[in-house]
């Protein structure tokens, strides 16, 4: 698709030729488009300055000359919808492309899964439990717990309640906040959750976990053990 | 027998596929439901034996917490 070529203004008589059209015109308006993957069929070769408002999340991009890229995120502090997911089945994947983000946030709510349900949160497809270095502390009504575990064999992921305890109703809170997602190195991610306990006593949870691996970021799975989830929002922001 | 589901959604093809759990990634939720029992089952165990300690000191849970503290 033709660069946007800035400012002209056309006088009576000049023809208005196509590449006119498209360099002056075509190129540099706000484009609106039904998704990213629509985006990215329409313009193969999208170019820097280019503009667009994309219908599923309701967010306006600019073409940096490397990636569409929020505006109004700003260099620090805006957040970006992008994406919504129905939880589903025992486990749900979500994939992330964190290019141009500090911060990956998460929220999850409204979970149901069989009587005595769970959640964990997986990095990508990592099942090495050594990865996954957490500490928790917890409350459900006057009882305290707190913890630390080196990775939970055959979890692998994060718990955000205790022992990844969700509540057996549709009341639960969570979320999970990774911070840099792009990093060859460590990730920080913290996960907390609110949820009415199989006591019916109202409970919370905090989670940090030290994530090892030098892999970016690329996925997230959320999984249970009982049953499989029949309800449950994901919503998952980027944040510069 | 038919295994758990997956969900993949495929947030750059805006796509969402559904399908049957792999042999692998069973093994995988099989090892991971263990896993969870037995943490149930310590935490469950720890509360057992923090309740006998406290019944043999004659203190409440909130007096244990305030004398750690």
């Amino acid at each position: 698709m033709a660069a946007g070529a800035g400012y002209i203004e056309f006088t009576t008589g000049d023809i208005l030729t196509a590449a006119a059209a498209n360099e002056y015109l075509a190129s540099q308006v706000v484009m609106v488009f039904a998704s990213a993957s629509a985006r990215t069929s329409a313009i193969a070769s999208p170019q820097e300055g280019m503009v667009s408002y994309l219908k599923d999340t309701n967010a306006v991009e600019y073409y940096s000359g490397s990636a569409w890229t929020a505006i109004g995120g700003g260099s620090s502090g805006g957040m970006t919808l992008l994406s919504t997911t129905t939880l589903s089945g025992a486990s749900t994947s979500i994939s992330i492309t964190p290019t141009g983000y500090n911060e990956i946030a998460i929220v999850c709510y409204g979970v149901t899964n069989g009587s005595n349900g769970n959640l964990f949160m997986g990095i990508n497809t990592d099942t090495t439990s050594s990865n996954y270095i957490q500490a928790f502390y917890g409350t459900e009504g006057t009882t305290y717990y707190s913890g630390a575990n080196v990775g939970v064999d055959g979890v692998n992921a994060i718990l955000p309640g205790q022992a990844g305890y969700l509540g057996s109703n549709s009341s639960n809170i969570a979320q999970f906040r990774i911070f840099q997602p792009n990093a060859s190195t460590r990730k920080l991610i913290n996960a907390s959750s609110a949820f009415l306990s199989s006591s019916s006593l109202n409970a919370a949870s905090n989670t940090t976990c030290d994530y090892v691996t030098t892999s970016a970021l690329s996925s997230v799975q959320f999984k249970t053990t009982v049953g499989s989830f029949t309800a449950g929002t994901v919503l998952v922001y980027g944040v510069k | 027998m038919t295994k758990p589901m997956i969900r993949i959604h495929d947030v750059e093809a805006d796509s969402i596929v559904d399908r049957e759990m792999t042999d692998a990634e069973y093994e995988a939720h099989l090892a991971s439901a263990a896993a969870v029992d037995e943490l149930a089952t310590n935490a469950a165990l720890r509360a057992e034996h923090k309740a006998g300690l406290l019944e043999r000191l004659g203190i409440t849970a909130e007096e244990a917490e305030l004398l750690l503290s």
